[in-house]
């Protein structure tokens, strides 16, 4: 019994971080309706800045540092740190979260996303890729409580993060600028009719949340040390509890913290146990907030907040694809050269390129056209993959029905998280499917009795007697290889744009744009959400297993929620509405043909992560249809000027004529 | 509109630009040490970046031993040794590219410094005929290769299992509860090495699981003590996993034995407390140094003084260590190898390698015979220290390495 | 009165995506004056109030709040200088209670004024803890009033205030906001549906229809013709050839 309490007690550490980013995501959900999937990445920033002025005495700029010499005292150094934060807090409402709070929930939820990526690889590029320690200026010790050793530590650390989420609690109940909040997230027009500007309220939430958020990572990296991705991804569970406190309750918010920390603790007691089944040791501390997640959106979901704002929402356009043969061919053909004329590491790139097109075309129909906000597509790419090492090696089936089948498997995933998306959507649909991205990911593919430790070799293809493996010998990349990848490809864009231009396509398009005048108008809006997903999975699960094919060996870390989260960076860079953003997404995604340019002329570096991330921030807010979208403008815009050169028409003729398509 | 989006493809490309040209993290190698003659290119895959298995020291032993090999040791028949280092950053899409550039570059051989992800680059490696060397490897992957693909002097993953079980069922205890990084690897370890080997010797082995990213040593240590452990010790944490964990262990009361693994670095940190700690790593350390044989003594002080001349004299961990004594061992056999410096060349040279004498470590012979199932592995011996009052390290058989029973791995 | 008008709209042009719902609007209100706004639905009155108070850009014309005109203030700037609309939805918050609005209401608390302003509708000083979106429509066009009051505002623009409300109601509150008026020196812009109580309230009327205005005379006048208010209201008599205007978007 003592023990259990003493768990009980060292879980208050994690429910600490849980209360404090799930009570800065509450703020910032009632100041702007939005969730801040980069919570946990703000609130580390800003104790990365406290440790190193602990100590080397360096105050850390984004860019720039100042030497302060000595170290400063801890009261100096918290204030210091705790202001960068509060500075940080308004730096992301201004430049990132405002801008967007006209445009699409897409974008809203990819500038999070975005800004997560940004700001872990600024912590990498600023304070170096390992483990640092913060000291714990906290009391230590230990207090004997049935028979047991309950640690000062972890109670101290919870109750002043449970004092702080008391704080914002009276914030929001009894100042008047808490009220004017709640009151915004209500009826935002009413609220800036009795003089309250919506923006300087969001500003100010966060900035509290920033603050809230950095104490609580301070306070328990002192248990931890502080890494760059840990107390990032923490974001997820906390949404778990933001989600149980149904977005607005902050008791509730508290309690459901401590409880998940403590049952966490709990489960890390109940793992060592003998009787305790080999296949669940690990990853289960991930599954159960994403069960948590699962059952609750599915219990409350129509019944969670949003928010009444006081504009219409714009999306981005989507045009029809249509197969012009000539054009289709001429680009087959053109890959087909480029494939043969070059070789070794530049071939490979462009083969890879050509696999993360796939990639992203899932993402193009599951996001662009469904309009279904899914941050578990490198889940179903994994799931596949692994798949495929057991099918090819361990049970024989050959290419290609290997292939198909374990992207059927994917396609059986896909279906499975398309069961929560027939109640939730938009960024609440974004939480479960990161959730559940992140624990397949611990549970599936860190699980020792799923993966061998000799790894997961795949073994080659062949088709009819034709060796179709990726490499022989010294030759990095066969021809054969990437024309069979070529073919895929095409034939997966080509079945991709008869769905899309046909009943099916509109069927997407509408239910993107309105899921009850969609039903209304006779489409059965769940089923078509169904083959969304079930198309999307299936085409991740081929891009799985051709990334496998193309490696020969197949490692977790290619399949991780944060390897996703590039995916998705990259595919809304390229376009997430059409299929020439998913060739472009192809070319700039990692282990493509640019990431291998640059790396052989350039010494690219760890600068990669940064510059996509305040890449998509940027595309986040100005332009939500991409590159490929800006180029096709470009190119309307030329061919306009060039047909009717005498009469030109208004600039905004094009945009009309784009909304026509615009279901 | 449209000037917005013209203006940030702009700024994108730009930035995407910039960022290549600013080549930051260049590691290039050390000077030729006034030796002509072409120089020999060897490709280093080194685990210096990324944010969960980052060993920058393994990269420092690495350029050590390049200073070591041209200015001390004459070069490789009087060529200098040219290193050409990829940064491993713990994804699989830098170890293929890396690998990739290797085959492209045609480097006779590759130097795996203990870098797990190298693993995602093996099937190019293999695919192109290049040898791994290395001297002891982070994953069962290349271990498990077929002879003549890979290499790795000082044992495969197992010398690990079976050493632990073997030394600690010698000093008579029978309850051990080790922590590791939760990875595949470790549970792998864990349940197919050390279990069996542990059942056969009579020993019970518990493992504890924790983030490699985030491990909170109050709970790690109350887990490990929860079971009333004989021995409490590390299998994969790193270093500051080690002081951390057994820091907190001591704060909780536990007066056990501590097993170490290969970490040292809590040695310094923990002084009167470390003493007795069993340490099982691969080599000599340097902390070793007063009670060892006098060549090791002089290997060893080669060690620091060449760790000094590349700028890295506070960085002689068991890492860095490995990885130089590993470079140097590669020299020694690339000196037997006759006519031009081909991947098959090389091959064939390491093949031939018979009780040859090793950096600081045992007489390695690389027949693929030394251990069943590994073909990779050139040695089976092991050597255990314990941890001295003074902080020095004394091996716990007099003669130093003692051999291991590969066959007390099999299930009973 | 010889003081400059609170309000001065002249020539207001506004509407959504560029298509004008209102043209060339021209109205002044003086301290303590009521103007009626009229006109059949669609007629444009909510957009010419919701771009009084810069919520819907201007496409032409100008409007002079205060004596400054309107320039870049945003909207919530202008609220806080006096200019309070009420809107058609009545601006409450449903899950807010009446003395959390009241809170919101004022930049400091003013216990004493919040009683004084709350007396003027005694129905809701016993429910001060009740939510909002529990009130019955009269409490709560009530509480909108209350708290626009409390604020102090220099003009106070009330859009479609009887809408779903008990004629007795309405009977009460519409010359209870000219007493007001009168006694505070605020201007009030009064959007109305029920013509003869808002011009009894009245001093001026402006009728609007099809986007233009097409009638403005002293509420008096307006009350004695009858038939004249009827005709701009259906686009009869002399109103007939007027010209439709876009209409709304």
């Amino acid at each position: 019994m003592g023990t259990v309490l003493q768990f009980v007690v060292l879980g208050l550490g994690l429910g600490a971080v849980y209360i404090g980013l799930g009570s800065g995501l509450l703020l910032v959900h009632r100041a702007t309706g939005m969730i801040n999937f980069a919570q946990g990445a703000i609130a580390t920033w800003g104790a990365y800045v406290f440790a190193e002025l602990r100590n080397t005495g360096t105050l850390v700029f984004p860019v720039g540092s100042v030497d302060l010499g000595e170290p400063p005292s801890t009261a100096t150094a918290l204030v210091i740190a705790l202001a960068t934060a509060i500075a940080l807090g308004f730096a992301v409402h201004y430049l990132a979260f405002r801008p967007v709070q006209q445009n699409s929930v897409l974008a809203q939820v990819v500038v999070s996303v975005a800004l997560l990526i940004t700001i872990q690889a600024l912590v990498v590029l600023r304070f170096g890729p390992n483990k640092i320690d913060v000291e714990s200026f906290v009391p230590g010790g230990t207090v004997t409580l049935l028979g047991a050793a309950i640690p000062t530590r972890e109670l101290f650390i919870a109750l002043v993060m449970v004092v702080l989420a008391a704080l914002v609690w009276c914030y929001l109940r009894f100042t008047r600028m808490g009220i004017a909040t709640r009151a915004a997230s209500e009826n935002e027009r009413a609220a800036v009719l009795m003089g309250f500007s919506p923006s300087w309220l969001a500003a100010i939430a966060q900035a509290g949340a920033a603050f809230v958020g950095t104490v609580a990572v301070i306070l328990a990296s002192s248990l931890t040390g502080l890494n760059a991705d840990y107390f990032g991804l923490l974001v997820v569970p906390a949404l778990a509890v933001l989600l149980v406190a149904k977005l607005e309750s902050i008791p509730v918010l508290v309690v459901a913290a401590i409880g998940l920390g403590a049952f966490q603790s709990l489960i890390g007691l109940l793992v060592t146990q003998p009787w305790w089944p080999v296949w669940a040791q690990s990853g289960l501390d991930q599954v159960i907030p994403f069960a948590v997640v699962m059952v609750i959106l599915f219990v409350t979901g129509k019944r969670l907040p949003t928010r009444g704002a006081t504009q219409q929402i714009r999306l981005p356009d989507v045009p029809i694809p249509r197969i012009r043969p000539l054009v289709a061919i001429g680009l087959v053909v053109a890959a087909g050269l480029a494939l043969a004329f070059t070789t070794g590491t530049i071939r490979f790139g462009l083969t890879t390129s050509l696999i993360l097109s796939l990639l992203a075309l899932s993402y193009v129909v599951l996001t662009g056209y469904l309009g279904q906000i899914s941050l578990a597509q490198s889940a179903f790419a994994g799931a596949a993959g692994f798949v495929l090492s057991k099918a090819s090696v361990d049970w024989g089936i050959p290419f290609p029905i290997s292939m198909i089948l374990c992207a059927l498997l994917a396609t059986a995933l896909g279906m499975l998280v398309a069961l929560p998306a027939f109640r939730i959507r938009g960024a609440q649909l974004a939480i479960v499917t990161l959730a559940a991205g992140l624990g397949i990911e611990r549970f599936i593919f860190n699980n020792y009795s799923l993966s061998p430790p000799e790894g997961n070799p795949i073994a080659d293809a062949s088709l009819f007697g034709m060796d179709l493996a990726v490499r022989e010998g010294r030759d990095l990349s066969r021809l054969a290889f990437s024309l069979m990848v070529l073919v895929i490809v095409a034939i997966i864009v080509w079945v991709f744009v008869r769905v899309a231009s046909g009943d099916m396509g509109r069927a997407f398009l509408a239910v993107r744009a309105n899921e009850r005048a969609a039903e209304s108008s006779g489409i059965n809006v769940r089923r078509t959400k169904v083959i969304g997903f079930a198309l999307s999975a299936f085409i991740a699960g081929i891009a799985g297993c051709l990334i496998g094919f193309s490696r020969g060996q197949l490692s977790a870390e290619s399949f991780t929620v944060m390897a996703g989260l590039q995916l998705l960076a990259v595919a809304y860079l390229g376009g997430i509405t059409t299929i020439g953003g998913s060739l472009v997404a192809g070319l700039i995604g990692p282990l493509g043909i640019s990431y291998v340019l640059m790396r052989t002329w350039l010494d690219l570096g760890e600068y990669y992560e940064l510059v996509l991330g305040l890449a998509l921030v940027l595309t986040a807010i100005l332009n939500p249809v991409g590159i490929a979208g800006a180029v096709r403008h470009q190119v309307e815009f030329v061919r306009r000027k060039l047909r009717r050169p005498a009469t030109s028409p208004p600039i905004d003729a094009p945009r009309r004529e784009e909304e026509a398509s615009h279901v | 509109m449209k000037m917005r989006t013209i203006f940030t493809t702009c700024v994108a490309a730009m930035a995407l630009t910039l960022a290549g040209c600013s080549s930051g993290g260049d590691s290039g190698s050390e000077g030729a040490g006034g030796l002509t003659g072409e120089p020999i290119v060897i490709g280093v895959q080194a685990p210096s970046k990324g944010t969960t298995a980052a060993y920058p020291q393994s990269e420092y032993g690495a350029q050590a031993a390049e200073w070591f090999i041209n200015n001390t040791m004459g070069g490789i028949n009087g060529r200098p040794v040219k290193l050409e280092i990829c940064q491993g950053d713990g994804s699989p899409e830098t170890a293929v590219n890396c690998a990739n550039q290797f085959v492209t570059s045609n480097v006779p051989v590759v130097f795996d410094a203990n870098d797990p992800s190298s693993s995602a680059g093996v099937p190019v490696l293999t695919g192109a005929g290049t040898p791994i060397v290395g001297e002891l490897s982070a994953t069962a992957i290349p271990d498990a290769l077929p002879w003549g693909q890979a290499f790795y002097f000082s044992g495969p993953l197992e010398t690990s299992a079976l050493g632990l079980v073997t030394v600690v069922q010698r000093l008579d205890k029978r309850i051990v509860t080790l922590a590791a990084s939760d990875n595949a690897g470790s549970h792998a370890f864990i349940d197919k090495l050390v279990q069996p080997a542990a059942k056969n010797l009579g020993v019970s082995v518990s493992a504890i699981y924790t983030p490699a990213n985030s491990v909170n040593f109050q709970v790690l240590a109350a887990t490990a003590l929860s079971g009333k452990p004989d021995v409490a010790g590390n299998l994969s944490l790193t270093e500051d996993g080690c002081t951390g964990f057994f820091q907190a262990l001591r704060q909780q009361g536990y007066s056990g034995t501590l097993y170490a693994g290969s970490c040292s670095q809590f040695i310094a940190a923990m002084k009167e407390q470390a003493a007795g700690a069993i340490l099982q790593p691969r080599l000599w350390l340097p902390a070793s140094r007063p009670h060892a044989p006098a060549d090791v003594q002089q290997q060893l002080d080669d060690f620091a003084s060449s760790m000094k001349e590349v700028n890295r004299e506070n960085e002689q961990s068991a890492r860095s260590l490995y990885s130089f004594a590993g470079m140097i061992n590669l020299a020694n056999v690339l000196k037997t190898v006759q006519g031009d410096y081909t991947p098959a060349s090389v091959t064939t040279a390491l093949k031939a390698v018979k009780d040859m004498p090793s950096f600081a470590g045992p007489a390695i012979t690389c027949d693929g015979q030394q251990w069943p199932g590994r073909p990779s592995a050139c040695s089976k011996e092991a050597i255990f220290f314990n941890v001295q009052p003074d902080g020095s390290l004394a091996p716990i058989n007099p003669d130093g390495f003692i051999e291991l029973d590969p066959a007390a791995l099999q299930s009973a | 009165m010889a003081d400059a008008p609170l309000l001065s709209v002249d020539g207001l042009t506004a509407g959504y995506n560029g298509v004008p719902a209102i043209r060339d609007l021209s109205l002044d209100v003086r301290a303590g004056e009521v103007v009626a706004l009229l006109g059949p639905n669609g007629a444009g009155k909510t957009t010419s109030l919701l771009a009084m108070v810069g919520l819907v850009p201007l496409l032409g014309g100008e409007v002079r709040v205060l004596g400054a005109p309107l320039g870049r203030r945003r909207p919530h700037q202008l609220a806080r200088n006096g200019v309070l609309l009420v809107p058609d939805d009545r601006g409450l918050f449903p899950s807010l209670s009446i003395r959390e609005h009241m809170r919101l209401a004022a930049r400091t608390r003013d216990t004493r004024r919040e009683q004084e302003v709350l007396e003027r509708f005694p129905a809701l000083l016993d429910l001060g803890s009740r939510r909002a979106g529990l009130l019955s429509g009269g409490e709560q066009q009530m509480l909108a009033i209350a708290k626009a009051l409390l604020a102090r505002p220099k003009v106070l623009i009330v859009d479609e205030m009887s809408l779903g409300l008990a004629p007795k109601i309405v009977q009460d509150l519409l010359p209870m906001i000219g007493r007001l008026a009168r006694a505070d020196g605020i201007g009030v812009v009064l959007v109305e549906q029920h013509i003869e109580l808002a011009l009894q309230v009245a001093d001026r009327g402006v009728v609007v229809n099809h986007g233009r205005a097409v009638l403005a005379e002293d509420a008096a006048a307006l009350l004695a013709d009858r038939d004249l208010v009827e005709e701009a209201y259906f686009g009869a008599g002399r109103f007939a050839d007027h010209e439709a205007v876009g209409g709304t978007a």
